[in-house]
């Protein structure tokens, strides 16, 4: 019998936009076990049934299985679309048929015709007139501001892999708003801060305008998605599943209107069991039917596509878009955030099979209740599709509420959000140094006044000098460079639908990165502690390096490598500091390459850690393959301790390990890598991927693909398809430190 | 007070050896020359190196986290780690300062005069005992079995009396070779002999050690030897059983 469905408990969050104080009134943490969750229905199966089937088909058309070419993707471009409209119980498709991909021609017109092209399609001679004569893309504005300089520092591989010719991403709308307040709220509410921005029309305040006068507009056009699918989202949701509904329509409008490299949907669990559990003890939902609305979120989130350019799938392979959602968490005042709707989110891995998107991300901390931490590990090993992040380091500088965006990056839900800047390649810049500001591949000078080195051996301090020298040089580039792409993306590409979901007034960050970072602490140890003669060329540039003798290397839990990596990540902040940053965004730095150490690796010469030239790098902050001699726990601490204060925007860990070396069976697997998550954290590491896999399957799947459909593997930061992967991928992932018993 | 060591190698995550996480110290050195084993490197110092306890203090004070649940700890293994004795024994009573475990793997030809003070400072004793006929054991190992029984039998009456440290008998199965019946009549006997009865761990053997033997340029005396199957392996562990012992698998 239906009881009356309890209003929700008020606070400040029924005065003014607040979904931590939400959270915080509404939240049921759960101490239990996972024995109340339940299976897939048969409904859900059926969908999900026809949903690799037509997986299955995308794969065999060589990863994209249809392009709509005539008309750019927006918010209401396209739809309403379905699977099979009767037995959806969340509808919505980025365009009218399941898995078609949209054109985003604005982001840069030349690229999405190559993207067609390279999928066997021919972008509309319209559009392209469009885009070339009429509107400017961002990709091309951002090429006509370039300095030589920078051009340069691109075209080289030093500081690379930069949203200027693919959408930044990384921006995590607050999609839970529409469901807690309806629009019609949010729009009177954007209309009042309209009014307020004035500011004797500075041009920042005229920009400011123009965007929120955007903001207005996606708002509207999130209406007008609402209808098309049935849903009147100018009102709150009234239940779980318009909770769910309306989230994901939010989440979707952001889909369609951007292609972002990474589109997190950030920190909905704890929200949607607030409605769930509403609805539940109201008795007009069972824990069946809850799963099922999770399940066919799950469904949805997993069939997000973006059309991309074949050089993006260089750098971030497996076709990811980074649907990440954080778990768990604790709150400031000792409450977990696990809730049963965590849980279920797990389940999803159960019920449908393993699965790179949505990202599943566990916001960590050895607090967490016994019951959740045995769940998330025994998925864990069983799937290796989930990743952990350091909740008692992050809650402090987020507070109780936050997402990560992409892979490892924090973000504060509904007021901050990053400028996205891949990376500098550190090694590049540490031969910068040894070949007098010379690029190594071509010998063009690209850094001026970097002295040339004395003597037969390279010798410590004259490297560390010239190397310093590089770091500021580069460092002031990149951030002139992150300046001008910003500026332009803002301008030419703004994501009116997710800053529509943010404050008006957002807290801004500049994500810069450093890849190859144990190839660079290993070669300075080598410097250091062995002697390395350069093997030059005629034009005296490093062709190889010539090393005798032991050095310490990352990953060993030894102090005089793992000091040089701290510095490394102190210092390169420091000089990032130095220089004035688009709309005084903060600096952060990552240490993580998503796929892209592969790729790296490849354009740069040998190194003085023995390491040869095209060798891929070790991704994001893990050790060099096959250096770490002392074991899992040596190599873990040695990245746990890397200062997260320097490299907030995060500092990634990939771990593989095999299940026979976590212990003898199941039970004791799971408790060993309970254990090795608290010790890990407690030591303030900030992110780990975990694969408990065995490397002879990967090796069979690498020959049978067809074997293993859903075999997914963490990467760095996310989880892709390990035969989504290409040849070079794979390899890379083989070479690896698989950790084994002894 | 022995402040220093010669160590071969750390393993960090050990999880088969012992309760909980532990970190493996193999230590440089054997007075053995056994014919199947699998750390021939370990044999002489050449290699190894020099480490102070306050070295391996640090260490372990930064994997404290890891290792303090559930009755996790250190475990010297080797080599033989009882050649050292002095550096063994503050090495355990340093992780007991930690609350730490102390695990000893060992052939058990520890110098008589040590071994009171050692099993003081030992929880777990993984006693080796490769061979139960004194003609076999000298001939597979090169040292005499009598002294490894000795040990055995004070651990286990330490055992019996303090409470500590538990002993397990550890056996490499050599098909053919130490799973005869005699040989397994007289482990049991043996066993069964003792104050307080250990349990077994019969580790199948296998030759993933053979290419060390390579690296060292010394041939390996078990080259054609298969490792024994689970018939044989199930065989040899339920003649214990019969006996009234508890058998695992290593
Ligand atoms: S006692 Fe152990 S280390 Fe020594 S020879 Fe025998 S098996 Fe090798």
């Amino acid at each position: 019998m239906p009881r009356k469905v309890k209003p929700f408990k008020k606070g400040r969050w029924t005065l003014r936009t607040d979904l931590q104080d939400f959270i915080y009134q509404n939240i049921n943490p759960y101490e239990g076990d996972a024995s109340f969750l339940k299976g897939p229905t048969k409904r859900t199966l059926a969908l999900w049934k026809k949903v690799e089937k037509l997986f299955d088909l995308e794969r065999k058309k060589g990863g994209v299985l249809d392009i709509d070419t005539e008309v750019a993707g927006g918010i209401i471009s396209h739809g309403p679309g379905y699977i099979d409209r009767k037995n959806e119980l969340i509808t919505g498709l980025q365009t009218d048929k399941p898995l078609k991909r949209a054109v985003k021609p604005v982001g840069g017109v030349r690229l999405v015709e190559r993207a067609c092209e390279a999928r066997g399609y021919k972008l509309s001679p319209k559009l392209k007139e469009i885009y070339t004569k009429y509107r400017k893309s961002h990709n091309d504005a951002v090429f006509s501001i370039y300095s030589a300089e920078m051009k340069k520092l691109r075209s080289l591989g030093i500081i690379t892999g930069l949203p200027d010719s693919y959408a930044r991403g990384r921006i995590i709308g607050d999609y839970r708003r529409p469901a807690l307040y309806g629009l019609a709220y949010l729009i009177k509410e954007k209309e009042k801060d309209l009014i307020k921005i004035d500011d004797n029309m500075s041009t920042m305040a005229i920009r400011l305008r123009e965007e929120v006068s955007d903001q207005l507009q996606a708002l509207k056009d999130m209406l007008v998605l609402g209808k098309m699918y049935g849903c009147d989202l100018s009102r709150p949701a009234k239940n779980a599943r318009e909770a769910i509904q309306w989230t994901y329509l939010a989440y979707l409008a952001a889909a369609k209107e951007s292609d972002g490299a990474a589109m997190s949907i950030g920190p909905i669990s704890v929200f949607f069991d607030a409605y769930l559990e509403r609805d539940i003890k109201a008795g007009i939902l069972t824990e069946e039917k809850a799963q099922e609305l999770i399940d066919d979120l799950t469904i949805k989130l997993r069939m997000i596509r973006q059309l991309r350019a074949p050089e993006y799938d260089e750098l971030f392979a497996g076709d990811p878009v980074w649907v990440t959602i954080v778990l768990g968490g604790m709150t400031g005042d000792g409450r977990t955030k696990v809730t049963r709707t965590d849980f279920r989110f797990l389940n999803t891995l159960q019920n449908l099979g393993p699965a790179p998107e949505p990202n599943l991300t566990i916001l960590y901390s050895p607090r967490l209740p016994a019951g959740f931490k045995k769940f998330a590990a025994g998925i864990s090993i069983n799937t290796s599709s989930i990743q952990y992040e350091n909740d008692d380091l992050m809650r402090p500088l987020a507070g109780d509420d936050y997402g990560i965006s992409c892979c490892v990056s924090l973000l504060k839900a509904g007021s901050q959000i990053q400028y996205f800047g891949a990376r500098c390649n550190l090694p590049k810049a540490l031969l910068l140094a040894l070949n007098e500001g010379r690029d190594e591949k071509y010998g063009e000078l690209v850094v001026p006044g970097v002295p040339k080195l004395k003597g037969r051996y390279l010798e410590a301090e004259q490297v560390r000098e010239n190397f310093n020298y590089v770091v500021a040089w580069l460092a002031k580039q990149y951030v002139k460079t992150m300046n001008v792409i910003h500026w332009v993306h803002d301008k030419y590409y703004y994501e009116a639908a997710q800053m529509a979901l943010l404050d008006t007034n957002v807290d801004r960050l500049m994500a810069f990165g450093i890849a190859g970072f144990s190839v660079v602490v290993d070669s300075l140890c080598a410097i250091r502690y062995a002697k390395v003669r350069p093997v030059r060329d005629k034009k005296g540039i490093t062709r190889d390096f010539i090393i005798r003798g032991d050095f310490p290397c990352f990953g060993n839990d030894d102090e005089r490598a793992d000091n040089r990596g701290r510095d490394l990540v102190v210092s390169f902040i420091t000089e990032l500091r130095k220089t004035p940053i688009y709309r005084r965004a903060n600096p952060t730095l990552s240490i993580l390459t998503i796929t892209s150490n592969v790729l790296y690796g490849k354009v740069t010469g040998a190194t003085p850690d023995g390491r040869k030239a095209g060798s891929p790098f070790a991704p994001g902050a893990n050790p060099m393959f096959g250096r770490e001699k002392n074991g899992v726990l040596a190599s873990l601490d040695s990245v746990s301790k890397l200062p997260y204060y320097a490299a907030q925007d995060g500092i990634s860990n990939t771990f593989s390990i095999v299940p026979s070396a976590l212990g003898v069976d199941a039970g004791i697997q799971k408790a060993n890598l309970i254990k090795i998550l608290d010790g890990y954290f407690t030591r303030g590491g900030q992110h780990i991927n975990v694969n408990v896999l065995d490397k002879a399957l990967l090796q069979d799947a690498m020959e049978h693909p067809e074997k293993y459909p859903q075999l997914t593997i963490r990467v760095s930061g996310y989880a892709v398809h390990f035969t989504k992967l290409s040849r070079d991928h794979q390899e890379e992932i083989l070479k690896r430190t698989f950790h084994e018993a002894l | 007070m022995k402040k220093t060591g010669q160590l071969h190698s750390i393993e960090t995550l050990g999880t088969r050896d012992g309760p909980g996480l532990r970190c493996v110290f193999f230590l440089s050195g054997c007075n053995f020359r056994c014919k199947f084993c699998q750390n021939p490197d370990t044999w002489t110092l050449k290699g190894s190196q020099k480490i102070s306890l306050h070295a391996l203090y640090d260490r372990l004070l930064r994997l404290l986290p890891y290792l303090q649940k559930d009755g996790g700890g250190i475990t010297a293994s080797g080599g033989e780690p009882s050649l050292q004795p002095g550096f063994l024994i503050e090495l355990f009573k340093m992780a007991h300062n930690m609350e730490l475990t102390t695990v000893l793997d060992t052939n058990g030809s520890c110098e008589p005069k040590y071994i009171s003070r050692l099993l003081a400072v030992t929880d777990t004793v993984l006693l080796d005992v490769k061979a139960s006929t004194k003609k076999l054991h000298k001939e597979l190992t090169g040292g005499e079995l009598e002294q490894v029984l000795v040990f055995g039998r004070r651990a286990a009456g330490r055992w019996a009396r303090q409470g500590r440290p538990v002993l397990v008998l550890r056996r490499v199965l050599l098909p053919g070779i130490n799973d005869t019946s005699e040989e397994l009549e007289k482990f049991a006997r043996y066993a069964l002999s003792l104050d307080k009865q250990p349990a077994v761990e019969l580790i199948p053997y296998h030759s993933l050690g053979a290419h060390k033997w390579k690296e060292l340029k010394m041939k390996y005396p078990f080259a054609g030897l298969k490792p024994p199957g689970v018939k044989e392996w199930g065989r040899a562990a339920e003649f214990l059983k019969k006996k009234g012992l508890t058998v695992y698998k290593g």
